[in-house]
């Protein structure tokens, strides 16, 4: 455990050297903010209701806001994740850096999994601390919110990690299997801003972005009544289960790749 | 060579970027004006309320009632909204009398949830409608923050440079 985390440590020193997070920081906090604050939140009651069901709505219904325009920032994500997986896998091998890491006593598949968990980590940790940074702003008395709302919480954190971790598993996997800056770059934005295009005017709400929008956000932060209603049986299921499985596989078969297949 | 404040550095920067980004964020939201609508039915002398997140901006509540309504528009901030739930203590921001359709202007002083109460003091029950228009302005409350963050980052960003610089010469 610890040889992996001082891996980890130095794939994080490694992005980190780059400008990145100085980038993700000011679109992410645009996208996010901008999408939140141009939505109009009310609750509406036909009779007076406890203050400790007001505020947990209150503070619910804002979270929902911010965790629906966090979805909204899918492509600034994108371009990120695409350029963190691209320096860590397909840049290394053609500098021929990967070689000397991989001569070091440390496992490959500690390397790849250090890789990969920079990858995740980044975009979700920013994404993360911006939308609660964004509640705070917006709604000053909701500092401990998730004492209140602890199921905007939990939602909040489900929904962005099952994104980031669909365009980690994409980016990963074209990045390891190409071993060619150009082609990493180019191949993974097309992959996914073709799946968001597909997905959104397409019609097809199993592919992701649109599984996330219109399916898990709407389990989620919505009545699943009305959510199985929409996708009755197994198109409700495909659409919420198909993103985490694909991008599990993914990962497995980017894996066993690495660590059993890539020659160097 | 040393140089222990450059991780902070780097934080008080990103603060500085986000502080400019929600402030180029809210200047571009506030170019859009907001309009939300809703319907409903009142029964005799019953509450209608509605808790709706304002930002700072000219609001225009339109209250489309049949003429011969008569009731209240009573309006409370976050603390005058706990006050009412919890202690049953009654101090709103606005109290409005309301007598047939209304156009009622209102500016909130702060961002954050506001609540909106309308009584019919009617003995018979009412269609009623609420539309709320926001109209497009500068918010001055997100602003400023904004410009706080974004300064409390630039000069923090400075004092952890020369700091880390002056420890970095330090044998």
């Amino acid at each position: 455990m610890k040889k992996f985390i001082r891996v980890l440590m130095w794939q994080l020193r490694e992005v980190m050297r780059f400008p990145i997070l100085e980038f993700l920081t000011a679109l992410l906090v645009f996208q996010v903010f901008y999408a939140s604050s141009l939505t109009a939140r009310s609750i509406s009651f036909l009779f007076f209701p406890e203050w400790e069901m007001v505020q947990s709505l209150m503070i619910f219904r804002l979270m929902r806001e911010i965790a629906g325009s966090l979805l909204t920032a899918y492509i600034p994500t994108t371009f990120m994740v695409v350029v963190i997986a691209t320096m860590l896998f397909a840049y290394q091998f053609e500098t021929g850096l990967m070689k000397t890491y991989l001569s070091l006593p440390t496992k490959k598949s500690h390397y790849f999994l250090a890789k990969v968990f920079a990858c995740f980590l980044i975009p979700f940790m920013m994404l993360i601390v911006i939308s609660f940074a964004t509640e705070f702003f917006l709604n000053t008395a909701s500092l401990f919110f998730f004492f209140v709302s602890p199921e905007a919480f939990v939602g909040t954190l489900l929904l962005t990690g099952e994104m980031v971790f669909f365009i980690v598993s994409v980016c990963v996997m074209v990045s390891l299997f190409s071993r060619h800056t150009a082609v990493s770059l180019i191949t993974s934005l097309a992959i996914l801003y073709g799946l968001q295009l597909l997905g959104g005017s397409g019609g097809l709400p199993v592919l992701p972005p649109a599984s996330l929008s219109q399916g898990l956000f709407y389990f989620l932060f919505h009545s699943q009544d009305s959510y199985w209603r929409q996708y009755p049986g197994w198109e409700g299921i495909g659409v919420l289960a198909l993103t985490p499985v694909v991008s599990l596989s993914l990962v497995l078969i980017s894996y066993t790749y690495y660590s059993r297949r890539f020659e160097l | 060579m040393r140089q222990p404040f450059k991780p902070l550095l780097r934080v008080s920067f990103l603060l500085s970027i986000a502080g400019m980004a929600v402030l180029f964020a809210t200047w571009q939201s506030t170019m859009f004006p907001v309009t939300t609508h809703l319907s409903t039915s009142l029964r005799a002398h019953e509450d209608y309320s509605s808790i709706r997140y304002l930002s700072v901006r000219d609001y225009e509540i339109r209250i489309s009632v049949p003429p011969s309504f008569e009731g209240e528009l009573l309006i409370y901030d976050y603390e005058g909204m706990k006050s009412l739930l919890v202690q049953g203590v009654d101090e709103p921001k606005m109290n409005i009398v309301v007598n047939g359709p209304s156009i009622v202007d209102f500016r909130p002083v702060r961002r954050g949830y506001y609540l909106l109460l309308l009584r019919s003091l009617m003995d018979d029950s009412v269609d009623l409608g609420i539309s709320f228009v926001g109209k497009s302005g500068i918010e001055p409350d997100t602003l400023q923050d904004a410009v706080l963050t974004a300064s409390l980052g630039l000069v923090l960003s400075i004092v952890f440079a020369i700091s880390d610089r002056w420890c970095g010469k330090r044998p």
